[in-house]
């Protein structure tokens, strides 16, 4: 079973994410509510996937995401951008983010990245 | 991107949606047209710098945060199987969380049109979350006070919509240290 990791500020996007992959089967996850967290947990659980969200306090997801993959270059990574951030993700997927998803999304959209990522 | 296209497209199930409507009002104008916000309201703001910058503010009145939050957390569209909309109640901290990352989509949305129809380019700040007892004017006093200039108006972009029995009503109100031509207000309801 692969394990993912949420991150998101948003404990309502953490539990909205979780709820939905858990629906189309996924189980094993481990969460982080900002970008200096997610990269202790990144380090400590080492994730097959990553959902990383770009606008959080303390670390935002492009610091978090370029650290991580300064650390484990195959870190699998997925963005969690809002309408409004294609610049930041443009960005993000010249520094190895594979794929982003826009917020709000579709439970399926979710479902079909992750899947994709993990083929 | 509205709420309710953000909730029916996160959520599923059907609300009836109307277009939002978009307004540059002065300070008066602003504290009438946000009336049900009287009874205490719940605000969620975000700033944002770069070639301009100001303050965007999600407002919504105590009820309709409850019920907000209620559809949100429990993941129906308002509707809670014998067709109620969800009841109001206390706002959970998953339920706040919810809406201040509603006021962060949205405002992040909102800002990316802007920028789009000015050419201008923004930084948004992580969202901050205020639910008051008092009305929108108290939420409001601080970027008020720090953006209104003369010729510049705030704007407001007003949403109704309802979900199972319910109409719900919320603000997103745009202040700027810059005035934004008429344009951009037009095209702005346009693209919302
Ligand atoms: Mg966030």
């Amino acid at each position: 079973m692969p394990k993912i990791m949420i991150v998101d500020d948003a404990a309502f996007m953490r539990m909205m994410i979780k709820e939905n992959l858990k629906k189309a089967g996924f189980s094993d996850f481990v969460e982080a509510g900002n970008g200096e967290e997610a990269i202790a947990v990144f380090n400590e659980a080492k994730p097959d996937l990553v959902l990383l969200d770009i606008t959080m306090p303390v670390k935002d997801g492009l610091a978090a995401l370029q650290e991580i993959r300064a650390n484990d270059p195959g870190a699998q990574i997925v963005m969690c951008s809002a309408i409004g951030q294609e610049k930041m993700v443009i960005e993000a997927i010249k520094m190895g983010a594979l794929d982003f998803i826009v917020k709000p999304f579709k439970p399926e959209r979710l479902v079909q990245t992750v899947r994709n990522v993990l083929g | 991107m509205s709420l309710a296209k953000s909730l029916s497209t996160m959520l599923g199930g059907s609300l009836g949606i109307s277009k939002p409507k978009v307004r540059a009002l002065d300070h008066e104008g602003l504290v009438d047209a946000l009336g049900s916000t009287d009874g205490g309201c719940v605000a969620v703001t975000v700033r944002y710098n770069g070639d301009a910058s100001g303050s965007l503010v999600f407002l919504l009145g105590r009820e309709d945060a409850e019920g907000i939050a209620g559809i949100l957390v429990d993941g129906t569209c308002g509707d809670d199987g014998d067709g109620n909309s969800a009841v109001p109640g206390d706002i959970s901290e998953l339920g706040l969380s919810a809406i201040k990352e509603m006021g962060n989509m949205l405002g992040s949305a909102y800002l990316g049109v802007v920028s789009t129809l000015t050419g201008l380019a923004f930084d948004m700040s992580t969202p901050c979350v205020d639910v008051g007892v008092a009305g929108a004017e108290a939420a409001l006093a601080v970027p008020m006070a720090e953006f209104s200039t003369d010729d510049g108006k705030p704007f407001i972009i007003e949403e109704c919509f309802s979900a199972g029995k319910r109409d719900f009503k919320n603000y997103m109100v745009l202040f700027a240290d810059i005035p934004f031509e008429d344009e951009v207000l037009s095209k702005l309801a346009e693209r919302t």
